[in-house]
């Protein structure tokens, strides 16, 4: 890399990750996007999640999957396009 | 894909990255495509963990009060915790759990007005700042708002209160206020005239916290209902052992009525300070021989590390007698930590030690266990080729000596570059210039230098867009063939960051995770110490103080160096009490809340992976393990460390079992190093093993009366400074008069009782708040870094 204008593609990733990861949560179907809140961001445990929710435990883990599966893949596609 | 590699990520999905089979591990380490699955998923987990308190969405806490039947108007849809509470999962839980806690009642009679945001929109806003006028109203209150009441304890009682003269408290307020315009604390603190007080219960100070020796102040915001009557008191700068008793008292207290319908939301800073240690001199003996009315903590989750490499406030205060303090000698300097008798191993990167304060025990008794960790001394490993970006934050005007110091940094960094090597400089501010490897020698760099050290900086230039883009060229640059850290960006900068800080500590904390760390080094009156050490700590690097261009090249060096000296990395702890053994506390560390353990265990796992992939050592993390876990990301070579717990035994037997797991980079290998501590039934008087437990926990002892008394002496309050040296003076003197280490410990002491009494000019104070406040984390440093 050379030249002395900052690298506008690279300066942005740093900042943008967590802007595209409230956007990916964002686009999460609402029942996975309360659940991934609970237990992923707030680190509830996954029995607690359920009772604020008011859904059964398997439900909870079927939802926390499935929003980490998306987040995952979501993630994975940006950073092709980016590289 | 298989059938396989879908079931695993899902399992993966499901726990954030922890594979919980030992099959399920394999198999991610051993398909690429799966172990890039961990890797995204990590990435992903961390930066959920990242996500601050009010991102917590709209929907989650409107259905949440929805079910939960509470009366409260949905308008209230955002939830927002103050960006100042810094323990923000702590705090949104803690308010979730309020929530449930308190029932209908309560909140069906505050109907909507329960919006704490805007509380008094329907009166005159209150004035932002306490202003001349309000100085009046204001004394009222102050009883219940000093950080620290002149008096020892938990809270000055009523009576002292009220001995204390209103010119008093006003010029105690007036210090406060001129001294610490930037603190949290005063931010919240004058940020409203609050009602008057009527009433007040001190809180119980909790053992657990007490053994612990945890202590500090917990901000409340409390809401007042129109008679008077605290109706919520949520934490919003937590101490996790303090916040309950916190809030069960500021419960009880009583305010006078309101003038307005509307509940008042202000906040209360509630000070927790043990009495000075050992005011009476035996109290330790006493203390130590007490097994009975303790309160004990689960010895297991995750603690906080005590071990931190580097000495960054040195250097600082090594220059500052010359500068400015010729009068009054470098106490500090004769400041050392107690020794540590761990032989290092030959043949492996740490050594492991488990010993007591007794040699044996015949009945219940309470007992300090001492982990002991000493690394080999040799890394012997030539330093390896070094990636490093350095980024210039230049003050608008660099004095001369500043000018000299930076430039003699980056010309080390010239000096010192060997083949392989590749040093870049930044600057920051618009039209960011930059210095990139290939024209980074000697010549080239005094001319460009020279040119940005004379024209004036821009006004205000963020150092976040020159970091981003260093970090990103690093990141590019980072062969992912070499050691971890050995990428590395410095920030060096000469100005205060505090206006960019979030951003900044989460960029360099995801840096780090990504395996470019982030050191920092301040030079100059603006840059602020704190902040750069939260950059340096998050960042996974170090932090230093460029004083005068001499200290220079040892900065370069160190820096340079530091990943040739990391002899462990992703040391990970595990201490598990046997049966009949209760933990009272660990000392000088605290239980991790929920998210800073998912931290550190993000941390680790990044760690894991990266030298899974670079060295073959093969990744082995990712589960909990029962029992205490402490989690060190880098132990470098010639340290030892203590971690010192407070246990009660049933009776003689095994006491505690304990594993260090860590990556040798020594042997390049996953290392485990096991010690036993077991205690026979025997009355043998302690031996010179167990002597040095004793003494290693008068050190700890040492260094905290040193903090208290300089925390005390910062508050205005030299009287009760001196009570702390003088109480653990009496005790030193009582315990081991013969013992050198002890009688350096209470010569030191005797040096501060004898200076801290004679100035109360700011500037000596301030200085000898720095002495005091150095000689206290010199005597928590690792023996070796400290020489």
């Amino acid at each position: 890399v050379k030249g002395d204008a900052p690298d506008g593609e690279a300066l942005a990733s740093a900042s943008e990750t967590k802007q595209w990861l409230e956007r990916a949560i964002g686009a999460l179907p609402l029942p996975q996007r309360e659940v991934l809140t609970l237990a992923a961001i707030e680190s509830l445990p996954l029995a607690e999640v359920a009772s604020i929710l008011g859904i059964p435990v398997n439900t909870v883990k079927t939802y926390l999957r499935r929003a980490r599966l998306r987040l995952v893949s979501s993630y994975e596609r940006r950073t092709k396009v980016t590289t | 894909m298989n059938e396989d590699c879908k079931t695993i990520r899902e399992e993966l999905a499901l726990t954030g990255g922890e594979a919980e089979s030992e099959s399920a591990r394999e198999h991610v380490f051993s398909c690429s495509d799966c172990t890039r699955f961990a890797e995204a998923l990590g990435k992903v987990e961390f930066e959920l963990k990242a996500l601050s308190g009010h991102d917590v969405s709209d929907e989650v806490v409107a259905k949440l009060l929805a079910r939960k039947e509470l009366g409260v108007n949905p308008r209230r849809t955002r939830w927002r915790v103050p960006a100042a509470a810094l323990a923000t999962a702590a705090s949104v839980v803690l308010a979730v759990s309020l929530l449930l806690n308190r029932g209908h009642e309560s909140f069906e009679r505050e109907g909507d007005e329960l919006d704490y945001r805007e509380p008094n929109k329907n009166e005159e806003s209150p004035p932002p700042r306490l202003e001349p006028e309000d100085e009046d109203r204001f004394d009222a209150a102050a009883g219940v708002s000093p950080p620290s009441p002149p008096s020892a304890g938990v809270f000055a009682p009523e009576d002292k209160r009220q001995d204390l003269s209103k010119e008093k408290l006003a010029q105690l307020e007036g210090e406060l206020q001129e001294e610490k315009k930037d603190s949290l604390l005063d931010a919240g603190r004058f940020a409203a005239r609050r009602p008057i007080p009527t009433g007040h219960r001190d809180p119980v100070y909790p053992d657990a916290a007490r053994s612990a020796r945890v202590q500090g102040t917990v901000i409340l915001e409390v809401t007042v209902d129109r008679q008077g009557n605290v109706t919520d008191a949520r934490v919003v700068e937590s101490i996790p052992l303090l916040d309950q008793a916190a809030v069960e008292a500021v419960r009880e207290w009583k305010y006078e009525p309101l003038e307005t319908d509307a509940p008042r939301v202000f906040r209360v800073p509630v000070t927790f300070q043990l009495p000075s240690p050992d005011g009476e001199g035996l109290s330790l003996l006493e203390e130590r021989a007490q097994v009975d009315g303790l309160r004990f903590v689960e010895p297991r989750g995750y603690w906080a590390n005590t071990y931190l490499p580097g000495d960054p406030m040195r250097r600082r205060l090594e220059r500052r007698p010359e500068r400015t303090m010729g009068a009054i000698p470098a106490l500090h300097e004769t400041a050392r930590p107690a020794s540590l008798p761990f032989d290092p191993s030959s043949t492996s990167a740490l050594s492991l030690f488990v010993h007591a304060d007794r040699s044996g025990i015949t009945s219940k008794s309470r007992l300090l266990v001492q982990v002991g960790i000493r690394a080999s001394d040799h890394h012997g490993r030539r330093r390896p080729p070094m990636n490093v970006g350095v980024v210039l934050h230049l003050p608008e005007n660099v004095s001369l000596s500043d000018a000299s110091a930076v430039t003699s940094l980056v010309q080390s960094l010239a000096s010192s570059r060997e083949a392989g090597d590749r040093f870049r400089v930044i600057t920051t501010g618009a039209g960011a210039k930059e210095i990139p490897p290939e024209e980074f020698s000697y010549g080239p760099l005094s001319v460009r230098l020279r040119e940005w050290l004379e024209e004036p900086a821009s006004s205000s230039p963020s150092l976040f867009e020159a970091l981003a883009s260093t970090l990103a060229r690093v990141h590019a640059g980072d062969d992912p063939a070499m050691p971890l850290g050995t990428s590395v960006v410095l920030v060096v900068s000469g100005r205060s960051l505090d206006s960019e800080l979030d951003r900044l500590l989460h960029m360099v904390q995801e840096s780090a995770v990504g395996g470019v760390s982030v050191s920092a080094v301040g030079f100059g009156p603006a840059s602020g110490e704190a902040s750069l050490e939260k950059l340096a700590l998050s960042g996974q690097g170090r932090r230093y103080d460029l004083g005068r261009a001499e200290d220079a090249p040892g900065v370069v060096d160190r820096e340079l160096t530091s990943a040739s000296r990391a002899v462990a990395r992703a040391l990970r702890l595990r201490i598990q009490l046997a049966e009949g053994v209760r933990l009272v506390g660990v000392l000088g560390s605290e239980p991790l809340s929920a998210r800073a353990a998912a931290r550190v265990r993000a941390e680790e796992r990044s760690i894991d992976l990266r030298l899974s992939r670079n060295l073959g050592i093969e990744a082995d993390r990712g589960r909990d393990e029962d029992g205490i876990q402490i989690v060190i990301p880098t132990f470098y070579a010639g340290d030892a460390h203590s971690i010192l717990l407070d246990v009660v035994a049933d009776g003689p037997g095994p006491i505690a079992e304990v594993t260090a797991r860590y990556k040798d980079l020594v042997q390049l290998d996953n290392t485990v190093a096991r010690a036993n501590l077991s205690l026979p039934r025997s009355e043998t008087a302690p031996g010179p093993l167990e002597a040095t437990v004793a003494k290693d926990y008068l050190g700890f002892r040492v260094s905290e009366a040193l903090r208290a008394a300089a925390e005390s002496l910062d508050q205005g309050d030299p009287a009760r400074s001196i009570r702390c040296l003088e109480a653990v003076r009496s005790l030193l003197a009582r315990v081991g008069p013969s013992d050198s280490d002890l009688r350096r410990d209470v010569a030191l002491l005797d040096g501060y009782l004898e200076w801290v009494p004679r100035f109360s000019a700011p500037r000596e104070r301030d200085y000898l708040v720095s002495s005091l406040l150095y000689a206290s984390s010199l005597k928590r440093l690792s023996p070796t870094t400290a020489s």
